[in-house]
């Protein structure tokens, strides 16, 4: 028989886990998927998930949170692939704050050329770059993409030469207009 | 003579995911192929810019409002319409979280300790540069469940695991031999005077001694790596490049652990040993606290608590999570007794230092009993 102070203190413990996580899942998610509304639907399905079938060892439960979350997000990119591309991320809404101190223009600016340098990488190199930065090894990048073990490195380190490439690539081309 | 090493495989080196054999051998290619050595070069570049960029990216996500309470009832109205309208919470669910708490205390325990380690500085004889740093006294610092899991998250967010290897270059010698030994070879293995009763108030007995022997720690600071991971985690203060290189030893001296048995054939545990010593030159112990306390997702309430020690270098520092450790008298002496909440009794701790030894008493006992046996060993 389920006692009360058991069912008190879940259900508060459940909270206060909500409360930590949910942020950073969704700001991961946001990061992955480009969208604010996506992240949050996938973040909501996470959690479902953690409470339907929790983990039997919890220590690491950040690292089962980012894993799920980021394999619901995988699938749920393969099937909406056109849709995110029209949708405005929300790092461009937080970044677009138009007065500000100098420093606070170069940050907006920096975080702007992130993104856009982010749109132009293949889909599968920018979810590598982005798990791997989420903190995820080799083995479960592998795993969440469905890529070889393999050949992860090798995606990683082209990932990022383009991402550098492009980055400067934009910055140049807008550094003209800043002035 | 190994050929060149491609692009998937060096990246793969810098990521800590080749294994030992592979890994010696990839080094002992670059130490001859100035090929590999620049395109390795090039892949650190391009890690360091893009992990800079994607940082301060996550940090301006970071910044847009985040309003849970809306979240938590769109989860909860989905969770209850699964659940068939029922408003318990599954066994499964509750035994997740009990376990979750007991593993988060625990990472954060390790955590605070290796953030928050410190000791009481005595100047060197020998050179006015170095810096002997010995546990002049213990206190506690409060700390929440909500701090830990606000911890534990931003290092998941973080770049990379938090992993020694992130920071530098780590190396033990020593201190793994451990064996049990008379008490005359107890005695003549420490410089102090041993406290070893034959008989603890309550009808406790000693059974047996054992020794482990001393070990020596040595931490050489990378701080290009350090910093990358210091960036990564949002912070601002980074460490300055003169400490890139700079060698901390920690001392961990011989340790004598006695074992008593009474009543109910419960056993108490008697530790006693010198204070490890921390060898550090100079100030660059305070940079390396000023870059951590700089850490922006340290909670408040603990970077407040850790600023106002004034005494940092003199006061080694006891994490009290959710109340379950508490600061005591022992004979005069400040110390700390370390406890789990419940009435049952459960595996405690009751620590101090005097005189230059660290002394412990550990097992099923509650603080009267511990107290007692400290008095006893007076």
């Amino acid at each position: 028989m389920p006692t009360i102070t058991g069912q008190v203190a879940g259900q508060t413990g459940f909270r206060e886990l909500f409360d930590s996580y949910y942020p950073v899942i969704c700001r991961q998610l946001t990061c992955l998927l480009g969208s604010r509304a996506a992240a949050e639907d996938v973040a909501q399905e996470t959690f479902i998930k953690l409470y339907q079938s929790p983990p039997r060892e919890p220590s690491n439960l950040g690292g089962w949170l980012t894993r799920v979350s980021a394999n619901l997000a995988y699938n749920h990119l393969r099937s909406e692939k056109s849709r995110r591309r029209r949708e405005i991320s929300s790092a461009q809404h937080a970044a677009g704050r138009e007065t500000g101190p100098e420093e606070e223009l170069l940050r907006v600016e920096e975080v702007a050329f992130t993104r856009q340098a982010l749109e132009l990488l293949p889909e599968r190199d920018r979810a590598c770059l982005l798990l791997k930065f989420s903190g995820m090894n080799y083995a479960e990048i592998a795993r969440v993409t469905g890529i070889k073990e393999n050949s992860v490195g090798t995606i990683l380190a082209r990932a990022r030469a383009k991402f550098k490439r492009e980055y400067i690539r934009i910055k140049g081309s807008d550094d003209g207009v800043l002035l | 003579m190994v050929s060149c090493y491609d692009p998937g495989d060096l990246q793969a080196y810098l990521d800590g995911e080749l294994d030992c054999v592979v890994k010696a051998e990839l080094e002992k290619h670059l130490l001859h192929c100035g090929k590999c050595c620049r395109a390795l070069e090039q892949i650190r570049e391009n890690q360091s810019f893009a992990s800079t960029r994607l940082a301060g990216y996550m940090q301006a996500l970071a910044s847009a409002e985040f309003d849970t309470s809306q979240a938590w009832r769109r989860f909860n109205k989905k969770r209850l319409s699964t659940e068939k309208g029922s408003p318990l919470i599954k066994k499964g669910v509750l035994s997740m979280l009990a376990k979750y708490r007991a593993a988060a205390t625990a990472a954060a325990i390790m955590l605070a300790l290796a953030v928050t380690f410190s000791f009481g500085s005595v100047r060197s004889a020998a050179s006015d540069l170095l810096t002997i740093f010995r546990v002049e006294k213990v206190r506690t610092i409060n700390l929440t469940t909500s701090d830990l899991s606000q911890i534990e998250r931003a290092f998941r967010e973080g770049a990379g695991k938090v992993d020694i290897d992130n920071f530098g270059k780590l190396e033990f010698s020593g201190g793994n031999e451990s064996g049990k030994v008379t008490l005359e070879e107890a005695r003549g293995a420490v410089d102090f005077e041993l406290m070893l009763p034959d008989a603890l108030p309550g009808d406790y007995q000693l059974q047996e001694v054992h020794k482990y022997s001393a070990g020596h720690m040595e931490f050489t600071l990378d701080t290009s790596k350090t910093n990358q991971v210091l960036q990564s985690l949002g912070s601002e203060k980074l460490l300055p490049e003169e400490l890139n290189g700079r060698t901390f030893a920690v001392e961990a001296p011989v340790q004598i652990s006695a074992a008593y048995t009474g009543p109910g054939n419960q056993s108490v545990y008697i530790w006693q040993g010198r204070s490890p010593e921390l060898i550090a030159p100079g100030s660059d112990v305070n940079a390396i606290r000023d870059a951590l306390l700089a850490l922006p997702f340290l909670p408040e309430n603990l970077r407040a608590q850790l600023a106002s020690i004034n005494d940092w270098e003199h006061t080694f520092l006891i994490p009290n999570v959710g109340g379950s450790s508490r600061e005591v008298d022992v004979n005069g002496v400040p110390g700390v007794f370390i406890g789990q909440n419940g009435s049952e009794k459960q595996t405690s701790c009751l620590i101090w230092q005097k005189a230059g030894v660290v002394y412990a008493v550990s097992g099923r006992v509650d603080p009267g009993q511990a107290l007692q046996f400290a008095a006893a060993l007076d």
